[in-house]
């Protein structure tokens, strides 16, 4: 059973605002209402779950948040500033200065190799390359491939892959950390040292995730839980880290999604 | 920023390599050509610059050269009772047709006679050729039956002072070898002008052209006027000025031809670039949109394809100088012309290729400009 805890109220002020937000896309004649009024708060150093089942808009919500799309109604405000009235450069700049992304299926660039992956974000600001690079590397050992720096993506298994991304979304030291479905294209040994490492990452530095994922496990380490269905929150829970067994829920969750 | 922009380049060698090979055929089509005109320019500047005089031709041919010309000695008289001038020398110019019995051909390879009074030699069209005798001595007023020729043909038919050469059917012997001033001039033999009459079976009484010396050099356009003005139904003068400046159009034209074949090549090879770039960001449309995703701007991603462009530019036209250079050589030994690539030549070619190449690179970067972090994100 799940229950329905309410979330304390927090002091702190809120790193991201969503307020009431609706992305409607138009797909011809038709509208496709992918969210229908979502609002919520995330707080420095949370780690929040988004789940719901294929088609719910967990992606379309995560690119609202990370200033990748801007929503047709509602607002998000990241560290009080409303990104919506913002333009492409300041988006680029919100992005590049407070954010990083960790995708499904790695988007790692080809063409170089894993090091230079790393510190591509920082390739047009004034960072010195060779700053950029110690800075890559040192990363790198942290999320455990240093070993690897110099394989190109096709070198590297799925893992690495991920690993040489969550790396590159942490080149700009940002403050939040957005992940869809982070494990998606892993095996399950895999994705738990994926996830592990995003643990460590959220626990001891602190750092603020958002994260999409199919993946039960992570429901143990999370602040807060939310569950979309049909374009808005449908339930908001506790995560382990609040002292909520999460293990039995979470196959319910799971469960609930194959219905859909 | 320089590497990545290489890497993507890299990635599609073939298609790099087409774009690359359209913009170094046009760049070194480009070199080829001008260097050629530039080439035709400097001799003909030096071959006029030397004769500070007016040449008077007969009236309607002097586009067929001094080698149609025919005028009656009678002018002599009549040119210098005309104000200002101080002299004017007859001279005769002839094709030699047979030379140690061998048929000449009429055009290039021509052997030209030249036969002037030796008296006049030091002050004739000719005379700069006699600071450029190479071996021998130049002719002498007196001389009879020698002959001075030109290095080329001294190389030609193997000859050297004191040899026997026979030109047409009479037996001369050389006395002097000279360097021509310019290779317009080609194979060339100066003479007596009896014997250049006698070898080219030309009219006793006439002359092929004058040579012309005004009082002041200063005067010479007006005093070819005025021999114009004066017989304008026999004679037409034109003075080395004159001559300079219609040869200098004509050339400025040519070298602007030579500009619009290589703004076609230029055409061509921009196609080839804007589609290398095209289908190189419509292809990493996914990238680029995470590349946004990840802070980059809109003009850092420009910036980046902008970059590439200006590498192919910057290759292209390397190769194209290269390339331009050989052709120009084989060109120029091929046809017999010289021609000169100058340090500004060069870089007037960089920057054609380069501007084009940026030009062509402007859509694309635009393009990917306009590339959404989402819609790359999305097509997972
Ligand atoms: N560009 C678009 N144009 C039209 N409809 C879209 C577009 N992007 C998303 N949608 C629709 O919006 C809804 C939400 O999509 P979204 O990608 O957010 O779902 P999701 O919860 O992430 O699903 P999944 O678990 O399969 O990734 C879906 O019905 C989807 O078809
Ligand atoms: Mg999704």
């Amino acid at each position: 059973m799940v229950k329905k805890g309410k979330v304390k109220k927090e002091e702190r002020k809120p790193i991201i605002e969503v307020r009431k937000i609706k992305k409607t896309y138009l797909l011809g004649e038709t509208k496709v209402h992918a969210l229908r009024g979502v609002s919520l708060n995330v707080y420095p150093g949370e780690l929040i779950i988004i789940l719901g089942p294929s088609g719910s808009g967990k992606s379309t919500l995560l690119h609202q948040m990370g200033a990748l799309d801007i929503p047709t109604e509602g607002k998000v405000l990241v560290d009080g500033l409303d990104i919506t009235q913002m333009d492409s450069w300041n988006l680029s700049m919100l992005r590049r200065k407070k954010m990083g992304f960790i995708f499904q299926s790695f988007n790692l660039i080809p063409t170089l190799d894993a090091v230079e992956n790393v510190h591509i974000p920082l390739l047009p600001t004034n960072v010195s390359e060779v700053a950029a690079h110690r800075r890559a590397m040192h990363l790198l050992k942290e999320v455990g491939i240093e070993d690897r720096a110099h394989h190109k993506p096709n070198q590297l298994s799925g893992g690495e892959r991920q690993r040489v991304s969550i790396a590159r979304a942490l080149i700009n030291d940002p403050e939040i950390i957005f992940a869809d479905e982070p494990t998606g294209n892993l095996d399950s040994k895999t994705g738990e040292k994926v996830l592990e490492i995003i643990r460590k990452l959220n626990e001891e530095e602190g750092k603020t995730f958002v994260i999409v994922t199919h993946d039960a496990s992570l429901v143990e380490f999370a602040d807060r839980v939310f569950i979309i269905r049909d374009g808005l929150i449908e339930e908001e829970n506790l995560g382990g880290k609040n002292g909520h067994a999460y293990k039995s829920e979470s196959v319910e969750l799971n469960k609930r999604k194959r219905k859909k | 920023m320089l590497k990545v922009a290489f890497l993507n380049l890299w990635r599609r060698k073939t298609r790099t390599f087409l774009a690359l090979l359209g913009l170094v055929i046009g760049v070194a089509a480009l070199i080829a050509l001008v260097s050629l005109v530039d080439g035709v320019n400097q001799e003909a500047m030096s071959a006029f610059s030397n004769m500070q005089g007016i040449m008077v031709f007969q009236k309607g041919q002097t586009y067929m050269g001094p080698l149609s010309s025919k005028i009656p000695i009678t002018f002599k008289e009549k040119i210098e009772s005309v104000t200002g001038v101080r002299k004017a020398i007859p001279e005769i110019r002839i094709t030699i047709g047979k030379v140690e019995g061998n048929t000449q051909l009429l055009t290039g390879g021509a052997v030209v006679g030249y036969g002037v009074d030796l008296a006049d030699l030091g002050e004739g069209s000719a005379s700069v050729i006699l600071e450029k005798i190479i071996t021998g001595r130049t002719l002498r007023p007196g001389d009879e039956g020698v002959v001075m020729i030109s290095k080329s043909m001294a190389d030609d038919f193997k000859k050297n002072v004191g040899s026997q050469i026979e030109l047409n059917n009479d037996k001369y012997k050389v006395v002097g070898i000279f360097e021509p001033v310019s290779n317009i001039f080609g194979n060339m033999v100066v003479m007596n002008m009896d014997d250049a009459r006698e070898i080219g079976n030309f009219p006793s009484n006439k002359a092929s052209t004058f040579f012309v010396i005004p009082a002041d050099l200063a005067q010479a356009s007006k005093i070819a006027k005025l021999i114009n003005f004066k017989y304008p139904d026999d004679l037409d003068a034109r003075s080395s000025q004159d001559a300079i400046e219609q040869v200098g159009s004509l050339i400025e034209n040519l070298r602007n031809f030579a500009f619009l074949v290589s703004l076609i090549a230029a055409v061509v090879s921009a196609i080839g670039v804007l589609n290398t770039l095209l289908m190189s960001v419509l292809e990493r449309f996914k990238e680029i949109g995470v590349l946004k995703a990840v802070g980059w701007t809109n003009d850092n991603v420009i910036r980046m394809i902008l970059l590439e462009s200006l590498l192919l530019g910057f290759f292209g036209g390397l190769g194209g100088v290269l390339l331009g250079f050989l052709a120009s050589e084989f060109l120029s030994s091929a046809l017999a012309l010289t021609s000169i690539i100058t340090p500004l030549l060069v870089m007037e070619a960089m920057i054609f290729s380069i501007s084009i190449s940026l030009i062509s690179g402007l859509y694309p970067a635009f393009l990917a400009s306009k590339m959404e972090p989402i819609d790359a994100l999305r097509a997972e």
